[in-house]
């Protein structure tokens, strides 16, 4: 990332630059929440006003909005019952004017000092301060600016630093207390919330403070607690995704709430609430069971967010270098590839209009070589894909052998059945829907078995681990040592040493729905080390056998083929016939004579290098190494005395000391001859120094 | 002609090129060279003394090895000597700039050049590691994905 020493950033392409809901940009692929927890990307403000221009925080007076939708959420408390009102019902609460507050989204642009951050954990903010633990990246939010409408604005960022630029548009979050100070938290959890990132941040006013010591004045406190955002020094913050039914003591661990602003409740006194604020980035939703011992909520703004932007500074552009999805870095040379340039929904910026990556276009077939797996919606006007769990699929069995107007030809619009590992991950199904045979236009069966409609597929990352040096010499590269890795639905992929160690790889899945299979790719430093190919999911074959045998010996014949694909017997897909009825083996000729032609011819899909099935793979990968052991004595100093230790270096002998080995040494002063040539020869086989 | 030596022990490897508190000489004493070779030296000196191994001649500005001592009759006895290039030229030598291939400091190892010197076992280390931070764990729950019309 570029080091800005000039502190003056200057953003282009902001207003219109590529904000995209979070759910769509995890539902494209471009993040999962894990991911966007390395980037801090937070914004918690709501411009009641339409403010323009930079935010300062002391000036704005959005909290008065706040605490008063504050004091009316408290009406409305989050209790167990399910029909709790959800997040999206927060951004109707009222201000009891009359008005709704959040109403006005302000676009924003949160510019963070990346500068030691990186890896930079357990850092300590500053003397007072207790160790923070923090995620990966502890980045110093700088800057907020909101409610932009130009295509470009500058901003002080007040000092030097390696910076990266975010743009939000409001926020979502609230506002925990918990009056238990020996297990704060212990009793709030977030159960059932969508997986999401959070940010959290103890609220620390520079001075232990009551809610009394500010005249009980709720909107002063919140104002003073929103200043804290901006006080990095102060807090320590914690940014890390939160899988769903987390309980918030868990999540919290490690923050730094000993400073905490306490603060009590208007509507129960004396309870000495220690405050942090929870950022959440997201829609989490959830269905019941939530509940804070202590709790209100705060400003409620949906919020998005883009994934970075070309940004100038010290003279110079750069250009956010995206991969996986994810902004790895800034690069001065805007020619260099970067996932950014498939991006072709930008306005306001030089960037040429490139083709969608992922083959989600128009014509899904036509796939950017440089992307993998299919994440567009239909194959073709014909044909969809759904996602049914196992409980679905059993259900369709049931209503399918229920039917009395069962014919084997609604088995005809199944083209195709696979069955796939977790709940169908590596799918977008949000819509959800029912399951319906359709013979022709006026021949409809809606099942009314519930599925989902697959819309795309989201990439996953199959996690990262760094490649270290094992023998530390040049005995930890080819050919004396082999590396791979183990891709679970690909199998082992022969990793090259050279390019991958000392450093971090990644796999990310890259899926395709037609056929359940993927693409894994082996990535290092953004480069493409590996690539393998498999299918996660097994092909369960689907037969007919002729739209003449309407009988009901044919829907007892079929009954039991789809039984076999409800229960999800293993083995199944790996070609074993499916059970089937007494006297429907001879009727429908067998499996795979009954087996359609376009389904036979794909009915046995493998993996090229690993396994068949996913029933057998490994669940996470895994790194392999094969490497030389070294002979202890190259450790021990009389190997350096008598050996000496290769060095090929140059330089005067006074800058050596010990057993030397000089390569064809001249001497260059005055002695005789012969005793030159008897130095010369002293040092070409050694001499102590 | 009469020479000059200090006699006496050099008490570390010949190859030493700084042997300062390693070479230890006695007194001045007065000798006979008996050959030519001022590099390899033969000096004829009084009395018998075979515990030395080490001796500098003021006239050569030379140190030098005693490979051997000689008995002679009369109480006399040759030293057999080798010019010490490394002692006697040592300031010289470490102003030497050279291609340094090999050092006994395990710093200055370029560890990622060729080394057939480096000793290797024959059998073979292995080492597997899972990977992290992974999106999801697969779990053998399944989901069916059905392709229709």
């Amino acid at each position: 990332m570029p080091i800005v020493t000039d502190q003056t950033i200057t953003i282009h392409g902001v207003s219109v630059g590529i904000s995209k809901p979070i759910q769509t940009l995890i539902a494209n692929g471009d993040f999962t929440y894990a991911e966007l927890s390395k980037f801090a990307i937070v914004g918690r403000h709501d411009f009641l006003n339409n403010k323009a221009g930079v935010f300062e925080p002391d000036t704005y007076s959005y909290m008065s909005g706040t605490a008063a939708a504050i004091q009316a959420l408290e009406k409305y408390p989050v209790t167990n019952n399910p029909s709790s009102p959800n997040w999206d019902s927060i951004d109707y609460i009222y201000n009891g004017a009359g008005n709704r507050p959040f109403d006005n989204y302000g676009k924003m642009v949160l510019i963070y000092n990346m500068t030691s951050s990186v890896k930079d954990i357990n850092k300590n903010f500053n003397d007072s301060n207790t160790a923070c633990i923090v995620t990966e990246f502890n980045p110093r939010l700088i800057k907020m600016i909101g409610n932009l409408t130009e295509t470009s604005i500058t901003a002080t960022v007040g000092e030097a630093g390696v910076y990266s630029v975010f743009d939000v548009e409001g926020s979502r979050s609230f506002v925990w207390m918990d009056d238990d100070t020996t297990a704060p938290f212990a009793s709030l959890c977030i159960q059932n919330f969508e997986d999401a990132v959070y940010f959290v941040f103890p609220l620390y006013d520079g001075v232990y403070n009551t809610y009394e010591s500010i005249g009980g004045n709720r909107d002063s406190m919140y104002v003073s607690m929103s200043t804290q955002i901006d006080d990095y020094m102060q807090t320590g913050n914690k940014l890390m995704s939160v899988l769903p039914d987390t309980y918030l003591d868990e999540f919290m661990q490690g923050a730094n709430y000993a400073n905490s602003f306490e603060g009590k409740n208007t509507l129960d006194d004396d309870r000495g609430d220690k405050i942090v604020r929870v950022e959440y980035y997201g829609y989490p939703t959830y269905g019941g069971n939530v509940y804070f011992k202590a709790s209100s909520l705060d400003t409620a703004l949906k919020q998005l967010a883009g994934c970075g932007f070309y940004f100038e500074a010290n003279g110079t552009v750069y250009k956010p270098i995206t991969e996986g999805g994810i902004v790895t870095g800034y690069t001065a040379d805007l020619t260099k590839n970067s996932e950014w340039d498939l991006i072709n929904d930008v306005t306001g910026n030089t960037i040429p209009d490139t083709p969608s990556g992922g083959g989600g276009g128009s014509d899904p077939w036509d796939v950017d070589p440089e992307t993998y797996g299919w994440s567009g919606g239909e194959v073709s006007g014909m044909v969809k894909y759904y996602l049914l769990t196992a409980g679905q699929m059993s259900s369709l069995q049931s209503a399918i052998a229920s039917n009395s107007n069962w014919t084997i030809d609604y088995l005809n619009c199944i083209v195709s059945c696979f069955v796939v590992p977790n709940s169908g991950i590596f799918f977008d199904a949000p819509i959800s829907t029912t399951v319906k045979f359709k013979l022709d236009n006026a021949t409809e069966w809606d099942t009314g078995v519930a599925c989902s409609r697959i819309q795309g597929t989201k990439n996953k990352s199959g996690g990262t681990i760094e490649i270290p040096r094992l023998t530390n010499t040049f005995y930890d590269f080819e050919p004396y040592s082999d590396y791979s890795v183990y891709i679970p639905f690909c199998g082992r992929v022969p990793i090259k040493g050279n390019v991958c160690l000392g450093h971090e790889i990644k796999v990310t899945y890259y899926p395709d729905v037609p056929t359940c299979s993927l693409t894994a790719v082996v990535s290092c430093g953004g480069a493409t080390i590996a690539i393998a190919k498999g299918s996660f999911g097994t092909m369960t074959p689907v037969t007919s056998n002729g739209s003449d045998r309407k009988t009901a010996a044919v829907i007892g014949d079929v009954a039991p083929i789809i039984t076999g694909i409800g229960t999800g017997i293993v083995g199944v897909a790996l070609g074993n016939p499916l059970i089937v009825g007494a006297g429907a083996a001879q009727a429908l000729g067998g499996i795979m004579g009954g087996v359609k032609e376009t389904v036979q011819s794909y009915a046995y899909s493998v993996g090229s290098t690993g396994d068949s099935s996913f029933f057998s793979a490994g669940n996470r990968c895994f790194y392999y190494a094969n490497y030389p052991l070294i002979d202890e004595v190259v450790n021990n100093s009389m190997f350096g005395h008598s050996v000496g230790y290769l060095c090929n270096t140059v330089g005067k002998l006074s800058e050596f000391t010990g057993f030397t080995i000089c390569a064809n040494p001249h001497v260059t002063f005055s002695a005789s001859a012969e005793e030159r040539e008897e130095i010369e020869r002293l040092l070409s086989m050694g001499v102590i120094l | 002609m009469a020479y000059t030596l200090k006699v006496g022990t050099c008490s570390c490897e010949n190859n030493v090129v700084d042997k300062d508190g390693k070479v230890t000489l006695g007194q001045d004493i007065s000798c006979v060279m008996v050959n030519t070779d001022s590099l390899n030296p033969i000096f004829k000196v009084d009395g018998t003394r075979s515990d030395v191994n080490y001796c500098y001649c003021s006239e050569f500005g030379r140190n030098y090895f005693i490979e051997s001592v000689e008995a002679l009759a009369g109480g006399h006895c040759l030293y057999h000597c080798h010019v010490d290039v490394l002692y006697t030229y040592k300031s010289q030598i470490k102003e030497l700039t050279c291609l340094v291939a090999r050092n006994e400091d395990i710093n200055k190892w370029k560890r990622d050049i060729h080394d057939e010197m480096i000793p290797i076992k024959a059998n073979k280390g292995c080492r597997w590691k899972p990977f992290s931070g992974a999106d999801s764990v697969i779990t053998n729950e399944v989901c069916y994905v059905l392709g229709m019309i």
